[in-house]
């Protein structure tokens, strides 16, 4: 019963935060109160007041209006990252999975061989090789993403292969493929699920670090790892820069790892 | 002039090799039904009864198994035809279901869907075709208020029902042979009862061969019209079931049926205590 209740509460914490952020990002979209990339020397480390919600930064750039468009941008990379991770996981895990023997050895080892670099790592290496932006970056962290993604599927599939209805499924004639993606797959949401949560977090501090390293999306677009990075010299003249940025991380962060913790138990 | 069968298994041998030492499971194994008959497949556990019905099936991977013979249907040969061939067969012509009604079911599906499948492998049917045939069939099993359990999960139905609903769904595409490995055992008798008399009555009306396997000689002789009794691997006696019962030639199939228990006539009516 308690037990029944906390679960229920991350649930409806988790929705309410990721709900804020995404409506945040969806009002982001059509309005902001000013041109996130209008500059205005006269404005230079505005403290925070009616006009400017959280400040101006170093080149008098309205921060909130930067961290509405630097939530978007994040939001997006990191949700690129974690489809990705997913598609390219789910194809990999099931068919490892599913058949297992050769196709699961050479898949498995190149998915190893991956999963040695640290993604961030890994990310450096693809980013000196095709340029940095946002495209890039999705595609980078999306392939390091995708070896923990196919691993949890890869055991998914191998829990249920071998279940009767599975059987059953392969006596009605059902081909491979349909076997796969028709009756297991459904089984593996919930599982699948949590991690998409899990890793969306991950990517959105990924790319967060990324963008605060300076390899990740460029000048002028706000991301909110970047704006970090930025706000980093000016820690002490104008802190509202870095707490307002730093904040919707955690928010983003938070709110996605309840709405999983509450998903997962749900079970 | 060689009478054609429906189905025909002559020397079935069936060895595993997922281990170091290939074990054989199933020797000679030989098998004839034709259509509309219902022959019975007894033995004790680990007899080799499920292996020959699941390679029957085409259940058993090609890759892990050596099968040596033939399981000819309507003049192929399972063992050794194209694996697409074998798919159009499997659910269409030949069906199975388990002894096990509470996991064969996918938990995650509506039992109308599951019930549906061999329709959307095998016909072209619209949406509203395959809906009609499954409430239709749902209803043959004798399950009542058959729209309403289209649209439940497997959880919230019984052993019983499960069974029914699974027998719904191997007979969909009206099948000619149904392999039935032991539908009643994971149930209680009065529901047995009423299940062996369901695949009687869809044998008959829809001439529907049935394979039943079953370590219940009473229910056997209830319902088959030739037997085959299985001990470690090899057919040890075989023929027309009244036959078997009443001049066993084995010492095993005595043994077998020695162990029936009997009701005396008027036992029921003895006063206890
Ligand atoms: N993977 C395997 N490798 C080797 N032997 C196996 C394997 N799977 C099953 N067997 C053996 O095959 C034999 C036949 O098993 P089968 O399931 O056909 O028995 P059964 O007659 O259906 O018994 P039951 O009445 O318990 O269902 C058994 O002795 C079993 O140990
Ligand atoms: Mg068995």
């Amino acid at each position: 019963m308690n037990n029944a209740k906390k679960k229920n509460f991350n649930l409806i914490v988790g929705g309410a935060i990721t709900g804020i952020i995404l409506l945040m990002i969806l009002v982001g979209i059509f309005y902001t109160p000013h041109d996130p990339n209008a500059m205005d020397a006269s404005n230079k480390f505005a403290g925070v007041s009616f006009k400017h919600l959280m400040g101006c930064d170093n080149f008098g750039r309205d921060v909130f209006s930067r961290v509405l468009e630097g939530s978007r941008t994040t939001f997006f990379v990191a949700a690129g990252t974690v489809f990705i991770g997913t598609f390219f996981g789910v194809i990999i895990g099931a068919l490892t999975g599913y058949y297992g023997g050769v196709v699961d050895e050479v898949l498995m080892r190149v998915i190893d061989a991956i999963f040695a670099f640290p993604s961030i790592l890994l990310a450096l290496v693809f980013i000196s090789l095709f340029g940095s932006g946002k495209y890039q970056v999705i595609l980078a962290l999306g392939i390091a993403f995708v070896p923990s993604f196919a691993r949890i599927v890869r055991s998914e599939f191998i829990k249920y292969k071998n279940m009767d209805y599975v059987k059953n499924a392969r006596l009605q004639g059902a081909s491979d493929f349909r076997i796969m993606f028709v009756h297991i797959l459904p089984n593996t949401v919930t599982v699948l699920l949590s991690a998409i949560m899990i890793g969306f977090n991950n990517a959105v501090l990924a790319e967060a670090g990324m963008s605060f390293l300076g390899i990740g999306v460029q000048p002028p677009d706000a991301s909110l790892g970047r704006m970090l990075s930025e706000a980093q010299a000016y820690l002490f003249r104008a802190p509202a820069y870095a707490i307002f940025p730093g904040v919707v991380i955690i928010l983003m962060v938070l709110g996605f790892s309840l709405l999983g913790d509450g998903i997962k138990s749900e079970e | 002039m060689e009478e054609k069968h429906l189905l025909e298994v002559t020397d079935l041998n069936i060895e595993f090799h997922d281990h170091l030492i290939p074990e054989t499971v199933v020797f000679d194994f030989d098998l004839i039904l034709d259509e509309g008959e219902i022959v019975g497949l007894v033995g004790e556990s680990g007899s080799g009864k499920s292996m020959s019905a699941l390679a029957i099936a085409g259940l058993l991977s090609r890759k892990d198994m050596k099968k040596r013979g033939e399981i000819l249907f309507e003049g192929k040969d399972l063992l050794t035809c194209e694996r697409s061939e074998l798919r159009k067969i499997q659910g269409n012509d030949i069906s199975v279901i388990f002894q096990e009604p509470m996991t064969s079911l996918n938990p995650v599906m509506k039992v109308g869907w599951q019930v549906e499948e061999s329709l959307r492998i095998h016909t072209n049917l619209t949406k509203e075709e395959r809906y009609a045939k499954a409430i239709a069939m749902l209803e043959d099993v004798e399950l009542d208020n058959p729209e309403k359990v289209y649209n439940q999960y497997p959880h919230e139905l019984s052993g019983g029902m499960r069974q029914r609903v699974m027998i719904a769904a191997a007979m969909i595409c009206a099948p000619k042979i149904l392999i039935a490995d032991e539908p009643t055992t994971a149930l209680d008798v009065t529901i047995q009862a009423q299940i062996v008399d369901l695949l009687k009555r869809l044998n008959k009306e829809k001439k529907t061969s049935i394979l039943f396997i079953s370590h219940d000689l009473s229910l056997i002789r209830q319902i088959c019209q030739r037997v085959l009794v299985m001990k470690g691997g090899y057919i040890v006696e075989s023929g027309p079931t009244e036959q078997i019962f009443n001049h066993p030639k084995e010492e095993y199939t005595k043994k077998l049926i020695s162990a029936i228990p009997k009701v005396e006539p008027g036992a029921k009516f003895r006063k206890k205590g």
